[in-house]
């Protein structure tokens, strides 16, 4: 077991794992951070989507020994009230089903979003490739373009 | 995390009771209304409704949340009737019980589509007695006849003397008046709820990662688990060496079930790793011999077997007759192989077992079977059991089983006390599934453009899901999945024969979103489609005119036009319609593809649906759109073989699924709104997708899709 620092929506926190262990678990299963979820535990599904230093991370299979120094950001951080624009985005267009894959395709909309701030639909789908199981892509697409129109209005 | 724990109206009742003497006491024991004998409404109130002191308005929902939306749907009909406003309206899940049983089929279970209309008339009964009195505590208080009283967005309102009273303000004198014994429902040009579309009310906990799956649950000493079970089906743990897993850094303790092992860890990732260091001897038993593949060629042989068990499940003229004298015969045969439902939550499930208690915390679809089995297990009785119920990440049948409850279960009870949460990896969920059977269907017809179908025989051969235990049992008639869609087929076929050739299997099959219409809605509607193209006709135009039933013929019809049908389309593009009623509900959808090289690409989809009522419209063109793509995947990708016994698929990488990329530029739905008996959503939209899609490849290049999925005949999307 080693010690790490890790920076979670700007708050520190100390960690005890195996350098190997993702960053995935030491948030859920050490920190109680478990708004990313666990869906394949091999980087496919996008379940566990977080970012760092702005950038889109799978972290069921990133390991938490490459985590410090970063900004690591999660579901959590993104609003208190849940007004971050595609969060609205997402309520107003009545995406999630089960909810299960949408922390991550939530933080995988914001880093697009971030990005290119007017996406195609051909970015979108360039960008979004996290599973869905219950299907909400269509919706994903919808809320994308509105969350885009929200942060041009802000 | 949600917890059945009794709201303050319940213990409001208690101390009411308490202070209570006996002729009050016989007021509360009111006529069950056919809910269960021993049930009366004050306890069924009690059960599904709660107010807060601040008046916030707490519905328990009896249901799974596995994205069918019933969560808001349960909620909605109860603020319907109790005139609750809907930002004070919050939910929480039942745990299990007999009062929570969906009356339309005496269980609590959430399948077969039925969350809402079987809980229709009972949650509305419930706000209305709520209101009921709330209305008599606001009239008491203003002097004036309760029936003059009616709420509205969580006021009492009396019109005559312009006068309103918050809820919150009532609770107090409305908990002390019992609930009327008659209710009057709200009629439907009032309703400010049903047929509307109300925010979800789990959407901003979705949105925001604060919505507590069994996998999210946290609870004081907690432990967590993974396991490997024996690869093949029916075998059992022989024997293992845990000497090195055990020595691992986080590791708590490696147990041997009665097939599979399980590590018990801090987190799930050090319980996996010291899994993988766990040498395991199993004894694979008779089921390593099994091969996917020679199955299906079995099937294909009972398909053409004259002295194969038949079981007949249509049969009307004489289509043997006929067929022996037509002159033209058409004929096919069509195929899907198993597959698995990759929730996408890993099963899951949190056991504590101490002091004679068990609790369970799961996002079951069927509390009551997971009490009773987690009772077996821990040699407690039901009693000893509470189920505390979670979101559930997909359910689509999955859910329904017991194996990952009993998993947590078994390993729980080895370590007394402890809270054990069991996370399956990936691969386990796939590798050990209930998975929809593998089946074949061949069809021999004679159409002619005049009659339009002469005859038609149809025989399916496959694995009846709810005979899997007790095979025969519901002979000579066939396994109650086996016939769906062919029973109720719209069309006007006079002479038709439908049959079934039962095949055992020891693959554990179950399940699976639309069960039986989830295959022979490819069959049925591949099958017309070839007759009308045979007949020289167009494929919707051959539909309509053998639909005699003006509901059933409006439906298609509302998707054809919808979906532009006969509108000219590009070079190499196509347009296939199907049609399927099932779970109550009348669904058709116009499907437009473009097709090169083997490359398809999904353009349109346009679905038509008469459900009956459409208590939340959004909701429902939310499951269609959901239906459309669980089917589409089957259709494109869905297949889980096994060799050896073996379950070769593993994860998302060999069990992939559609992306957002392949979704076509327009899913569109029309609700035909009859006011016919309520049908169900969840899964009605599936059944249609994929023959949809399949025939309009043959409309694009005349290439008819017989087998499934797609893949495996070198399509690909483009």
């Amino acid at each position: 077991m080693n010690k790490f620092k890790l920076t979670i929506n700007g708050q520190d926190h100390a960690v005890e794992a195996d350098p190997q262990m993702p960053l995935l678990w030491v948030l859920r299963d050490r920190l109680g951070l478990t708004g990313s979820k666990f869906g394949c535990g091999i980087g496919v599904c996008g379940a566990c989507t977080v970012r760092m230093d702005g950038a889109v991370t799978r972290s069921c299979v990133f390991p938490v020994s490459a985590c410090e120094g970063r900004d690591i950001r999660t579901i959590e951080g993104l609003s208190e009230a849940i007004d971050h624009p595609v969060q609205r985005a997402w309520i107003e267009e009545q995406v999630p089903q089960c909810g299960y894959c949408q922390s991550g395709m939530i933080m995988a909309a914001v880093a697009l979003l971030e990005q290119n701030p007017t996406p195609s639909d051909g970015d979108i789908d360039a960008a979004m490739t996290n599973l869905c199981r219950c299907g909400t892509y269509p919706r994903v697409r919808k809320a994308i373009h509105r969350a885009a129109r929200l942060m041009a209005e802000a | 995390m949600t917890d059945p724990t009794p709201r303050p109206w319940l213990v409001t009742r208690r101390a009411m009771l308490q202070a209570a003497g006996a002729g009050t006491l016989l007021a509360w024991a009111l006529p069950a209304r056919g809910y269960g004998s021993a049930v009366g409404d004050q306890d069924m109130l009690i059960a599904y409704l709660g107010l807060d002191p601040d008046g916030t308005v707490v519905v328990t929902t009896p249901d799974a949340e596995i994205g069918q939306g019933i969560y808001t749907t349960h909620a909605l009909l109860i603020a319907e009737e109790l005139g609750a406003a809907w930002d004070r309206v919050r939910v929480q899940f039942s745990g299990a019980g007999e009062i929570y049983r969906n009356p339309q089929k005496n269980l609590q279970a959430t399948g077969r589509s039925m969350g809402t209309s079987g809980y229709f008339r009972v949650l509305r009964e419930v706000g209305a007695m709520a209101r009921g009195q709330l209305c008599e505590a606001a009239a008491a208080r203003w002097q004036v006849p309760a029936d003059e009283c009616d709420t509205r967005e969580h006021q009492v309102v009396h019109a005559a003397s312009n006068r309103a009273l918050d809820f919150a303000e009532l609770i107090e004198a409305a908990v002390r008046i019992a609930p009327p014994s008659e209710v009057t429902l709200r009629r439907p040009e009032d309703y400010r709820y049903i047929g509307r579309s109300a925010p979800r009310l789990e959407i901003p906990l979705h949105a925001s990662g604060r919505s507590q799956f069994t996998v999210d649950i946290q609870l004081p000493g907690m432990k967590v688990a993974t396991l490997q079970a024996c690869p093949v089906f029916g075998g059992r743990l022989g024997h293992f060496d845990a000497a090195e897993a055990e020595g691992m850094p986080g590791v708590h303790s490696v147990h041997g079930l009665d097939d599979a092992v399980a590590v018990v860890a801090d987190s799930y990732w050090e319980a996996l790793q010291a899994l993988r260091k766990v040498r395991i001897a199993w004894d694979e038993g008779d089921g390593a011999t099994f091969a996917s593949e020679e199955h299906a060629e079995v099937l294909r042989t009972l398909l053409a077997d004259d002295h194969a068990e038949v079981r007949v499940g249509v049969s009307a003229g004489e289509p043997d007759r006929r067929l022996a004298a037509a002159q033209q015969r058409l004929e096919g045969r069509y195929e899907v192989p198993y597959l698995a439902h990759a929730t996408m939550e890993p099963m899951s499930c949190i056991a504590r077992v101490a002091d004679g208690q068990c609790d369970l915390w799961s996002g079951t679809q069927g509390p009551m079977h997971a009490r009773d089995t987690a009772a077996a297990r821990a040699g407690l009785a039901p009693e000893q059991v509470t189920v505390h119920r979670t979101f559930s990440g997909g359910g689509f049948g999955r859910r329904w089983q017991r194996d990952f409850i009993d998993r947590a279960v078994d390993v729980a009870t080895r370590v007394p006390g402890v809270p054990v949460k069991l996370i399956w990896s990936r691969e386990e969920d796939i590798r050990r599934d209930w998975y929809r059977p593998a089946y074949a269907c061949s069809f021999a017809a004679s159409v002619s453009p005049e009659t339009g179908i002469r005859a038609l025989q149809v025989r399916l051969a496959g694995a009846g899901l709810f005979e899997l235990n007790r095979p025969g049992q519901f002979a000579p008639q066939p396994d109650p999945s086996v016939m769906s869609g062919f029973r109720n087929h719209p069309y006007r076929i006079e002479h038709l024969h439908v049959d079934w050739r039962p095949i055992r299997t020891p693959i554990p099959i179950g399940v699976w979103r639309a069960v039986g219409n989830s295959q022979n809605g490819f069959f049925l509607e591949s099958i017309i489609d070839e007759l009308a193209h045979a007949a020289g006709q167009d494929p919707y135009a051959f539909r309509r005119d053998l639909i005699d039933d003006p509901r059933r013929r409006k439906v298609l019809v509302a998707a054809a036009e919808a979906g532009d049908w006969g509108e000219p389309l590009p070079e190499g593009h196509g347009r296939g319609i199907a049609f399927m009623e099932s779970y109550g509900s009348i669904v058709a959808q116009v499907a437009e593809v473009s097709v090169r090289d083997r490359r398809i690409r999904l353009e349109r989809i346009t679905c038509a649906i008469d459900c009956g009522t459409a208590v939340h419209p959004d909701n429902v063109k939310a499951q269609m759109e959901g239906g459309i793509v669980f089917g589409l995947t089957a259709m494109m990708y869905g297949a889980i073989d096994i060799e050896q016994g073996r379950v070769r698929q593993g994860n998302f990488s060999d069990y992939p699924l559609l992306t957002l990329r392949d979704m076509p530029s327009r899913i569109d739905t029309v609700i035909i709104d009859s006011g016919e008996q309520m049908g169900g959503v969840g899964e009605p939209g599936l059944p249609p997708a994929a023959p949809a899609v399949t025939n309009a490849i043959f409309a694009a290049c005349g290439e008819r899709i017989r087998a499934l999925p797609l893949a495996r005949q070198g399509w690909r999307l483009a």
